[in-house]
């Protein structure tokens, strides 16, 4: 019986070798961005997607969570990794492609990779995932413009009589402040951390930190392509001083510029976010309440918009391990099936398939909902995975809408920050010491502008200003 | 060990040449210290060629490695690292706040453990010396970040202790996070009660350790307790002292990142009494992700520490020859 035994085991091994032989599988290495830790069934989704790429298209993954801070010291070490997460706030792109970090794909997606490269817009290509003319990146398809919306607690505001529009101007809260407080006195409207108001200073495209802009509104206008010091942004100033008006009215919590920011756990009557016409489910969900959504503020199109997420190659990688990355996210940007499994786990699991008026759609566990939940870009395109009971988008109509959003005038421009890199980094630390204040309305701008503008002079803005529009009019003279 | 080396003849101390030999003793000793030796060179001499990250303009190169970027492929820039601290606006600032508050806790470092190791070596009570000695101990366990939030239960505007206190009694609540006057003494309290236990607790090994026969006779005499600690306690604790004295010196260019960064909870309105060097650096790099920056503001601040720690070693010696640290 031993004997039996023995034998049976070993040809057991035998046959394993072979087996791993024959199906000879390329690994990659895949950093992806994640706030905080990564989810726990991590391994379990990331087996079962191993499991449908290796026999698609013979491409196994490793994915490898990190944070904002994880990916420059990842990258700046030399850690190995073949694809990594880059975009406009995170891992710069920019930054990264400038110093030759990433894998120059200009003719490798073509050949490689024919369909990926078809399913993507062309623009997409030129101004998110290019570089002086060479693609480094595969832009990752989800919302391109960025919209500013006030998210209403919607129970409580049509309570108390408000009537609440569908877009509106920034000042235009004001009322719906002033019957909150006067409705409900216990509580703040306008709950914020020391973040502010979410992608409130969007309606900028940002060139140097978060004190040289070129706001969309000058589009057309004789100082359209001219960057300028945050202060000379009358829209942006506007907001702050209703901010700081609003603070002393008592409508924004006290101490907001010193906490954190205002969890789903808190009610709070009035956030704002960056989404697409149409995202209220996604608020509502997350909030626990029903949401109303109500546009401040554009679409507005820039590099900065189309960059919010993309997915890069090492230019240390092998020709043959760049080709396994761009066929896994060709995969991924034309399997949905594949998609799904990424974006929403293993299926019986962490969701099922069901259907909402003859569209197939996708229902989440409740496995799925805390163990395998992350922003949609993360692991691929938003736009190829299924939509979920609760909130169901038609990408094409979205997409098709960005033909009316304001785009930049600044085209591919990208500041080279290379000859200033000290006052740069002088001016985000003064900007730093007021950036909070500002957002939150604790600071009172009309008294401290000046004091501001004297401290951003003595760190060198006028030179970053200076530098920063010498390479804007060449790039504009070239174009 | 120092007491072997001197002997006292016609009344002046002659040090006696050290023994060159190699004893069994030594050998011993040796052994039990390399576990420390392979510490220190692991953690402290080979990472020092970091310091060359001061003086370049670091660049990784992509499929060459750490070292090879570092030290091939990356541009020498000679001190144009150091320029951007000071073209801070707050240079001033910041440097006032650092060596400010070192100063304030140096001193307080040095007088109130001393001061109160004294004080509890001579409770009667070895249980009460005991708890009183434990419970000084403790908050040096605690991190800064959990350390933050006690404080934030105390002074959050909303819903903090001391506000509710205020309240309560009719009085207007503080906005404790935005007022910077408040500040200087708060962190020097915090800093004081999160530290001092510790050094108190080697003041009083210290005190342990000194022999008993000179207290006997010292009473014997008719001393009083407070001759006896000014005769006895503080000239034998006095090398213990200029040691850490010496070694805090060393440090007055460093500050506790989680001291002034995660207890003011990183507010900007109390930033002018709150900004330290390290503070200051922490910022600016997580905005611009430079470690060439920070590499050379952390040497500078090794540079000049042992500069101090030098002149500092000097000075104690030219006081007190036998307190030296080297």
């Amino acid at each position: 019986m031993k004997k039996y035994l023995s034998l049976a085991l070993a040809l057991m091994l035998v046959l394993a070798i072979a087996c791993t032989a024959s199906a000879e599988t390329q690994k990659i290495i895949w950093w992806v961005y994640a706030s905080g830790d990564a989810p726990i069934d991590t391994q379990m989704v990331v087996d079962a997607a191993n499991a449908y790429s290796a026999e698609k298209i013979g491409v196994e993954v490793e994915l490898i969570f990190k944070n904002e801070e994880q990916f420059n010291l990842g990258m700046s070490t030399g850690e190995p990794y073949d694809m990594t997460f880059t975009c406009d706030w995170a891992n710069d792109f920019v930054s990264n492609a400038y110093n030759e970090m990433f894998y120059d794909i200009t003719d490798l997606v073509k050949t490689a990779t024919p369909a990926l490269y078809e399913t993507i817009e062309q623009k997409y290509w030129d101004v998110a995932g290019s570089l002086n003319g060479k693609i480094y990146a595969v832009p990752t398809l989800k919302d391109m413009a960025s919209q500013q919306f006030f998210r209403l607690d919607k129970e409580r505001f049509e309570a108390i009589g408000c009537e609440l529009p569908d877009e509106m101007a920034f000042a235009e809260l004001e009322p719906l402040l002033k019957a909150y407080k006067e409705n409900y006195d216990d509580l703040y409207p306008l709950m914020m951390g020391k973040g502010g108001l979410t992608g409130m200073t969007n309606s900028a495209q940002w060139i140097a930190g978060n004190y040289l802009c070129s706001p969309y509104h000058l589009a057309g206008t004789d100082r359209e392509n001219k960057i300028i010091p945050f202060w000379e942004d009358e829209v942006l100033m506007e907001r702050y001083q209703l901010l700081h008006k609003w603070y002393d009215l008592g409508y924004i919590n006290p101490d907001a510029a010193t906490i954190e920011s205002i969890g789903a756990d808190i009610r709070a009557a009035i956030r704002s976010g960056s989404a697409w016409k149409g995202y209220y489910a996604g608020y509502s969900s997350w909030a626990g309440i029903v949401v109303h959504g109500a546009s401040y503020a554009g679409p507005f199109m820039s590099t900065a918009t189309m960059r919010g997420a993309m997915n890069a190659i090492n230019a240390a990688a092998s020709e043959e391990q760049a080709i396994a990355c761009l066929k896994y996210l060709e995969l991924l940007n034309t399997d949905r099936t594949f998609r799904d499994i990424l974006r929403y786990g293993v299926e019986g699991t962490h969701f099922t398939y069901t259907e909402v008026n003859g569209n197939k759609v996708v229902e989440r566990t409740e496995q799925g909902n805390n163990n395998w939940s992350m922003d949609g870009f993360v692991t691929g395109s938003v736009v190829n995975a299924s939509c979920t009971t609760d909130s169901y988008y038609d990408w094409e109509e979205i997409f098709a809408d960005y033909e009316n959003a304001i785009v930049s005038t600044l085209g591919t421009f990208t500041f080279d920050k290379t000859n200033v890199e000290a006052e740069c980094a002088a001016c985000s630390a003064v900007m730093e010491k007021y950036t909070a204040e500002m957002l939150t309305g604790t600071l009172d701008i009309d008294e401290k502008l000046e004091t501001i503008k004297a401290e951003l002079i003595a760190a060198g803005i006028e030179a970053v200003q200076a530098e920063a529009q010498a390479q804007l009019d060449a790039y504009l003279a070239g174009k | 060990m120092r007491k072997d080396n001197l002997s006292v003849k016609g009344g002046e101390c002659v040090i006696r040449k050290k023994r060159k030999r190699f004893t069994w003793d030594d050998l011993e000793l040796t052994l039990l210290s390399l576990p420390s030796i392979a510490w220190l060179i692991t953690f402290c001499y080979v990472p020092m060629f970091g310091i060359v990250f001061a003086f370049k303009n670091y660049k990784y190169k992509p499929g060459k490695g750490f070292l090879y970027s570092l030290f091939v492929s990356s541009k020498w820039v000679g001190l144009k690292n150091f320029e951007f601290l000071f073209r801070s606006p707050d240079i001033a600032n910041i440097f006032r706040n650092t060596l400010g508050y070192n100063i304030i806790f140096l001193l307080i470092g040095v007088t109130l453990p001393v001061a109160l190791a004294i004080m509890i070596t001579q409770l009667h009570s070895r249980r009460v010396a005991k708890v009183c000695q434990t419970a000084v101990f403790l908050p040096h366990f605690l991190s800064w970040v959990v350390i933050s939030y006690f404080v934030f239960a105390f002074l959050s505007t909303d819903k903090g202790l001391l506000n509710s206190i205020i309240t309560s009694l009719g009085g207007e609540r503080i906005f404790w996070y935005q007022d910077p006057k408040y500040w200087p003494y708060m962190l020097v309290f915090i800093n004081t009660w999160k530290t001092f236990g510790y050094s108190m607790v080697v003041y009083m090994a210290t005190i342990t350790g000194i022999d008993q026969s000179l207290y006997e006779s010292a009473v014997i005499d008719g001393a009083s307790k407070w001759q006896q600690t000014w005769g006895i306690t503080i000239p034998l604790l006095r090398p213990v002292i200029s040691i850490m004295f010496i070694m805090n010196v060393g440090q007055i260019f460093s500050t506790d990142f989680g001291l002034f960064y995660q207890v003011t909870r990183d507010s900007n309105s109390i930033i002018n009494v709150t900004q330290t060097l390290d503070v200051y650096v922490y910022k600016a790099m997580m905005q611009s992700n430079n470690y060439n920056y920070s590499s050379a503001v952390a040497l500078m601040q090794s540079v000049f520490g042992c500069i101090l720690l030098v002149i500092a070693n000097k000075v104690v010696k030219k006081i007190d020859p036998e307190s030296g640290m080297f």
